[in-house]
């Protein structure tokens, strides 16, 4: 009888983390609009990531299935496992098969990362701002990049195309 | 509302179970529980399509009691019964056929310089076609005798909506559960071990391995064949074929394993099915409640294999054909149905005997050779033409495609794994006793504990990853 519980651990574990995310969504949802503080959530958030718009409880949205898709992503996305997983996964598609697993990073010369956000921004062919302030800002953004790049050990080269 | 999905699984399904188990030593209590959840857990899915099924399931029992009313044999019993089986397959042409028929009759139309007409656009609700199904097998099993009425309106209303395979199957017969539904078993804590361990396979096989799969099929099938050579179309039919697999015995898994948790039994729905040696047998060990349903509820009623010959074949080839409309209003899936059925009919008349006298690992690659052929015709949903552009790709081993390094490695490993996991089942074959389960009794905690980190990595990517529906949430 006690080997048999032994052999069940793994299950038992399994079972006790799903009932662990039960129980902390409920907790999360009953704090939620009073102690927002003490919800339990993971000690090391994504970052850049904004936080999910809360589902829309209309009867039309429901109708539409709208409702339903929002709390469903919420529910995942203000998981406190929710970090880590997405941390996990891009590691491992880095590691392992050297591509990216976001949608938003993509893969340069030597493995290095970049936000296409950043690509789009900076990189891209797109027309030099003409106003004065606009420059002024570009320049600024430029020279932060650059100095983040350098206390990373790395180099930064901007290049201007015609 | 998907099995794997975050709302299910630490929201839904723990509140249900909870809840179950609280109720306790009292049958109609749980019986309560189950059908609120079920019906819960499917008005979250079709909020407005729930009260045609609430209509039908009441039509179905007003139909039931009727036919077991009247004396065997009076004519009014087989009236009520076509129409219990046409107010059923109604909703389900109206849900599914209306505009596949409007846009063939609007091209019929248009051909003939005729004008046309508005094809309407009639949103598929999840499961209609497995819920239709199901609701049949009530009605012939009281004509034919086999179960009485359902004793209550809940008692029903439970088959129809219970939750663990309501979207998807295995479609279980009237007959085959009645019993357990009326009985409403108290869950125990074998049945949730052995439950929950088939639910987290389920879950296993569907993320790492389905999800992965469709990404480099829908990659390969969203290309125009032009732009690919042959390995890329390959590659597109090898992921589709082990993605299928994976996709919905994967979700059988999770049915059966949430069933078996609050005590329920359902029957089986895959058995190795790559492993068969001719396409009859692929066909017993694919989707087995699908094709049971059909010998038992269409095949059977044709005439099955009594009129001769010549009938026989028919019977089958039409069988399989329906089965193909039944997977989806298009061409394609009609086409897949023909293909089925043409080959199901080749066996009787000799391939089975010609795959007979090879080895039976070469019987078994030439039947998945078949199968997979059959895959890219079913998995061409842009167009018949699409499916005669890959098989002809297929067939050009000098083709290459425009743009090189078009499939990422994680895709062909996946494939490997799923390949790997066939030639096992194929290998132990040959190995007398051996059981798959035995040995996982046998080495319990290492099968469990790398069940458990498969099943928290899966669970990893399902939070991570956008949701991919099962694929047969679409039939």
């Amino acid at each position: 009888m006690t080997r048999r519980i032994f052999e069940r651990l793994p299950i038992f574990a399994c079972a006790g983390f799903i009932g662990f995310l039960f129980l902390a969504n409920l907790w999360n949802y009953a704090v939620e609009r009073d102690w927002p503080k003490l919800r339990i959530r993971s000690a090391q958030p994504l970052n850049g990531v904004t936080s999910p718009e809360p589902a829309p409880w209309t009867l039309s949205a429901f109708l539409t299935g709208e409702t339903q898709r929002a709390a469903s992503m919420n529910l995942g996305r203000t998981s406190p496992v929710f970090p880590i997983s997405v941390r996990a996964k891009n590691q491992t598609m880095y590691s392992l098969f050297g591509v990216s697993g976001a949608a938003n990073i993509a893969i340069g010369r030597g493995g290095q990362l970049f936000g296409w956000e950043y690509i789009d921004e900076f990189c891209s062919r797109g027309r030099a701002p003409t106003a004065a302030a606009g420059l002024d800002n570009w320049a600024d953004a430029i020279t932060e990049i650059a100095a983040a790049a350098k206390t990373h050990g790395k180099g930064f080269a901007y290049l201007i195309s015609p | 509302m998907l099995f794997y999905e975050p709302l299910f699984l630490f929201l839904f399904a723990p509140a249900v179970y909870l809840l179950y188990l609280a109720v306790g030593a009292r049958r109609a209590s749980r019986a309560l529980v189950l059908l609120l959840a079920s019906i819960v857990f499917y008005s979250w899915s079709e909020p407005v399509f729930v009260f045609v099924v609430f209509a039908s399931v009441a039509l179905d029992l007003y139909v039931a009691r009727r036919i077991f009313a009247l004396l065997e044999g009076a004519p009014a019993r087989s009236n009520w019964l076509t129409l219990g089986v046409c107010a059923n397959i109604g909703v389900l042409v109206y849900y599914k056929y209306t505009g596949f028929l409007a846009a063939n009759f609007d091209a019929l139309l248009g051909a003939l310089d005729l004008g046309g007409v508005s094809i309407p656009k009639i949103a598929l609700p999840i499961g209609v076609s497995f819920i239709v199904f199901e609701k049949i097998t009530y009605l012939v099993d009281v004509y034919r005798g086999v179960t009485a009425p359902a004793r209550t309106v809940s008692l029903y209303a439970l088959y129809v909506f219970f939750f663990p395979k309501l979207l998807a199957g295995p479609i279980v017969k009237y007959h085959d559960i009645a019993g357990q539904m009326e009985a409403c078993p108290p869950a125990h804590v074998d049945d949730f071990v052995l439950g929950f361990s088939r639910f987290m396979l389920g879950v296993i096989k569907k993320v790492l391995l389905a999800d992965v799969l469709a990404g480099g099929a829908d990659l390969v099938f969203a290309h125009d064949p032009a732009e690919l050579g042959f390995v890329e179309a390959w590659a597109g039919v090898i992921f589709f074929t082990f993605q299928i697999y994976f996709d919905f015995s994967g979700y059988s898994d999770m049915a059966i394993g949430l069933a078996r948790m609050f005590g329920f039994r359902l029957l089986e729905n895959f058995d190795e099915p790559y492993i068969a040696t001719t396409m009859t047998e692929f066909w017993r060990r694919w989707h087995m409640s699908l094709t049971s349903w059909i010998r038992e509820y269409l095949y059977f009623p044709l005439g099955g294999n009594r009129r001769g010959a010549l009938r026989t074949h028919f019977n089958l080839w039409l069988c399989f054909l329906a089965s193909g409309l039944w997977h989806g209003a298009a061409w394609n899936y009609v086409a897949w149905g023909a293909y089925n059925g043409l080959f199901l009919v080749l066996d009787r008349l000799f391939l089975a005997r010609a795959l007979g006298r090879l080895r039976p690992w070469e019987a078994n690659i030439a039947t998945f050779f078949i199968v997979m052929m059959g895959w890219t015709i079913f998995r061409s949903t842009a167009s018949l033409h699409q499916a005669g552009a890959m098989l002809a790709l297929m067939a050009q081993p000098f083709t290459r495609a425009p743009l090189a390094q078009m499939i990422p490695s994680y895709y062909w490993l996946a494939a490997l794994i799923g390949a790997g996991v066939v030639v096992a089942q194929r290998a132990v074959l040959s190995i007398e006793g051996f059981n798959w389960m035995d040995l996982a009794r046998r080495h319990a905690l290492l099968a469990n504990t790398l069940l458990a980190l498969l099943f928290v990595a899966a669970l990893g990517k399902g939070l991570a990853d956008p949701f991919k529906p099962f694929i047969y949430f679409r039939f």
